[in-house]
């Protein structure tokens, strides 16, 4: 297999194209709802780990080294993706208006689903990072410098100690929405 | 840090003025010229050769003229067009095809400002985007030459007998763009989170802000 950063960088490719598909209007309810669940998990992540790591470790049992980081993982993941689900199918805060003409609208739809693309695809790698890649064990020894440079830049990872920061754009998008 | 800072800097201050000059000039004008640089460029990567023998044709012909060919004696005129040199010969023709495409350019911008009018030429974003790739384009062909003019030791980094070698030029042109990167991400790494913060809110403000007929929800 490949360098772990190809298959990342994979969705967030494929969230950058879905974004120029959608449109920089759409795309911006979406970043709302995961700026929001970034702050959600990375503001509770203690005490959730807390409760669900006891409860996996019940059921798991001690001996099943990798039983409770598995769940752990792939409990954020699930909640991330679930909400990430809703954000762009659901019936979600959207933005009014008409985007702005190309060139600069299809330049903003581009701009917005890199961001889009960097906070989906950098959370979905922090949740394996985090707890040890219970999923793929054998990539670890392989990490490119790239590969290592982009882990200190993931999303969760950046206000691990103060999450409160993700509410900055989160307010100002919704005073811009509000203001109209 | 800071020769990335400036690196960053200057390069925006020309890709800047080349927008400007995009705005100025309207989208048609810039189409041309763009489309006439390209083309031109490909031509004489491709058929230089043609263009060589033609310059070299003209300055016999001249020659003779002034030999007395026309006038004189056309044998004594023939043998000294027979022992003169060509005017373009095998170490000057990139030199040769070099200056033929910046003639060309320069011809293309003044034309094309005296023949597409003003109304004709729509002043919008499209034509901000093609004076900067304009710029961004005669940047890769001039770098080697500035850097030449410009270093101390009045040598270029890059080849500059690869001036019309189309891969090399691409390859400037990769590398100059990587270069804008790695400049842009200099200055914001050194801020860490609150940087990528800083950034990601700057894009997002922008684009809401840019959303016509109000941002008001219709959720």
């Amino acid at each position: 297999m490949g360098p772990i950063e190809i298959l990342y960088l994979t969705i967030g490719i494929i969230v950058v194209l879905i974004g120029l598909a959608r449109g920089y209007v759409k795309e911006l309810g979406s970043t709302l709802i995961i700026l929001v669940a970034l702050f959600i998990l990375t503001f509770f992540k203690e005490p959730v780990d807390a409760a669900l790591g006891a409860t996996a470790q019940g059921a798991f049992g001690s001996e099943e080294g990798a039983g409770p980081e598995l769940f752990l993982s792939l409990f954020y993941t699930i909640v991330f993706v679930a909400i990430v689900f809703t954000g762009y199918a659901g019936r979600t805060l959207t933005f009014g208006g008409h985007p702005a003409p190309p060139p600069q609208g299809l330049l903003l739809s581009l701009l917005v689903g890199i961001i889009n693309g960097y906070l989906i695809a950098g959370t979905l790698w922090y949740y394996q990072e985090a707890y040890g890649y219970p999923f793929f064990q054998p990539f670890q020894s392989e990490f490119t410098e790239a590969a290592q440079a982009m882990i200190a830049f993931l999303p969760p990872s950046l206000f691990e100690d103060n999450p409160v920061y993700w509410i900055i754009p989160v307010a100002i998008l919704l005073i811009i929405r509000v203001r109209g | 840090m800071i020769g990335e800072v400036a690196i960053l800097i200057s390069l925006l201050i020309y890709l800047t003025f080349f927008g400007w000059l995009g705005w100025r000039r309207g989208f048609a004008r810039e189409l041309t010229v763009a489309i006439i640089a390209l083309l031109s460029w490909l031509l004489l990567d491709q058929s230089g050769d043609i263009v060589v023998a033609m310059a070299n044709l003209i300055a016999a012909g001249l020659q003779f003229a002034f030999d007395g060919g026309f006038t004189g004696s056309a044998d004594e005129a023939f043998a000294a067009l027979a022992s003169a040199p060509e005017l373009v010969g095998a170490d000057t023709r990139d030199a040769f095809l070099y200056v033929v495409w910046v003639v060309v350019l320069v011809v293309a911008y003044l034309a094309t400002g005296w023949i597409i009018p003003d109304k004709k030429s729509e002043k919008n974003g499209w034509s901000i985007i093609l004076g900067v790739l304009n710029g961004f384009f005669f940047a890769m062909v001039f770098l080697p030459s500035l850097d030449a003019l410009f270093s101390p030791d009045g040598e270029a980094s890059a080849d500059l007998d690869a001036g019309l070698d189309l891969l090399a030029m691409m390859g400037r042109g990769v590398s100059l763009l990587w270069d804008v990167i790695v400049a842009f991400w200099g200055l914001i790494a050194p801020l860490g989170s609150v940087g990528i913060l800083i950034l990601l809110t700057g894009i997002l403000v922008i684009a809401a802000m840019s959303i016509r007929g109000g941002a008001k929800a219709k959720s």
